[in-house]
């Protein structure tokens, strides 16, 4: 079973990393005050920040689209356990009904014979 | 042939219909296994509310980081948040390039539609699994309007009821029929647990896929904040940021390990019974996992009123 990234997860992991190794080249500029070299590296982890967002934007749009025949087949899963629990319910009611049933038929034929017997 | 006499074999013959019913099988539903379908279904819960909760932090972070973005005067920024109208769709809406912090907001309820769908399926299985399903007391009712049943008729065809037997045959027939509705309970279980062990797999899967998500946006917001705490030299709020940081990916393997041991548990109710030592043992570390999860966010909670 696959629980691995997907390979455009793993762009998106190699991107960020990409651009964690920018920032810390950024700061250790700014810490040695070469402010136009760090403002340069800041405007090219700045464009990749951008590619980031929308690449996870994108990531999470497929797997949205993964997810719909996932949760429509699950769902009917669920549907027909849940008509088999009804069932179930229903076959004691079933039982039950007989049960009163036999009693109102035996009831008819114990009414039936004193009424022969009284005519 | 007397009335009486006449009257029982079309009783029996009404009960025996019931009765026989339950010579398919003599399996029951224990209170054991039951159990194990609530642990299993509680542990669905735990994982629904877990995403959901990491999901709405992540999704909060996003949409704060816009705010300041498109506020610091990101042009492109401002205008995504300009919505407009899908033609021919008077409730929809769309925007160009669609800002992250709504396109999460759209992850999130997706993320959360597919956990409530297995948190309705692990809960049907657990009422198919309940012995409760019918109550005690119906089966109860059901021997005594037997017996009620048999008493008056033969007492109205001038038979005296011989108590004690007809006690014993109406409570047979009803625990018969008890065995019956067991047997279908279990049968019904099994079958849906086989089928549906590949929708779960995907479902696990997909789960598992939507935490990998989080974790890139969570690492994502993290990389950001942390550079502009460091240009600051704000170091203790780095170090807190960090700490943070770390209870969040912790929460988020602990949700990603709850989705990889999803098929196994499942796989673990339609065996029936775990190895007699160690009980289910799947069930009990997806649960247990669930419960951690709850710890590890309770203490995140925590560290945010105390931040506050």
């Amino acid at each position: 079973m696959a629980f691995e990234a997907t390979d455009k997860e793993k762009v998106l992991e190699s991107l960020m990393a990409a651009r964690r190794q920018g920032q810390l080249a950024e700061l250790s500029l700014r810490l040695q005050d070469k402010t136009d070299q760090a403002e340069k590296i800041w405007e090219s982890t700045a464009r990749l920040s951008t590619e980031i967002d929308i690449m996870l934007g994108k990531i999470m749009e497929e797997w949205r689209g993964r997810a719909d025949p996932i949760l429509k087949g699950l769902g009917a899963a669920t549907a027909k356990l849940e008509t088999a629990v009804s069932g179930i319910k229903k076959s004691v009611q079933t039982a039950q009904n007989v049960v009163k049933v036999v009693g109102l038929l035996d009831d008819a034929v114990a009414i039936a014979k004193k009424a022969f017997l009284a005519a | 042939m007397t009335p009486a006499r006449s009257l029982l074999p079309r009783r029996v013959l009404g009960v025996l219909a019931l009765a026989v019913l339950a010579a398919g099988g003599c399996a029951s539903v224990s209170a054991e296994s039951s159990s194990a379908f609530s642990a299993f279904s509680a542990s669905t819960l735990q994982l629904r509310d877990g995403a959901d909760a990491s999901l709405g932090v992540v999704q909060e972070r996003i949409r704060d980081r816009y705010i300041a973005e498109a506020s610091a005067g990101d042009v492109a920024k401002l205008e995504s948040l300009l919505l407009a109208q899908p033609p021919g769709d008077p409730f929809g809406w769309s925007s160009e390039r669609a800002p992250l912090f709504l396109q999460t907001a759209r992850f999130r309820d997706g993320v959360r539609r597919l956990n409530s769908v297995l948190v309705g399926y692990a809960g049907a299985l657990e009422q198919m699994a309940s012995p409760a399903l019918v109550s005690p007391q119906t089966y109860d009712q059901l021997a005594t309007d037997l017996n009620g049943n048999l008493k008056a008729a033969l007492g109205s065809m001038g038979v005296a009821p011989p108590n004690r037997e007809l006690a014993i045959f109406s409570t047979v027939a009803s625990g018969s029929f008890k065995a019956y509705v067991q047997n279908q309970q279990r049968s019904t279980l099994l079958k849906a647990l086989q089928e549906n062990q590949p929708a779960i797999d995907d479902v696990a899967q997909q789960g598992a896929a939507a935490v990998r998500i989080a974790a890139l946006a969570y690492r994502n917001e993290y990389d950001l904040a942390s550079q502009k705490l460091a240009q600051k030299k704000a170091i203790r709020e780095l170090a807190e940021l960090d700490d943070r940081f770390i209870k969040e990916l912790a929460g988020l393997r602990t949700l990603a390990q709850s989705y990889q041991m999803l098929p196994a548990a499942h796989r673990e109710l339609a065996a029936g019974r775990g190895d007699p030592a160690s009980g289910l043992p799947m069930i009990r570390e997806l649960y247990e996992n669930g419960r951690e999860l709850y710890r590890l966010y309770e203490q995140l909670n925590a560290d945010d009123r105390r931040t506050r």
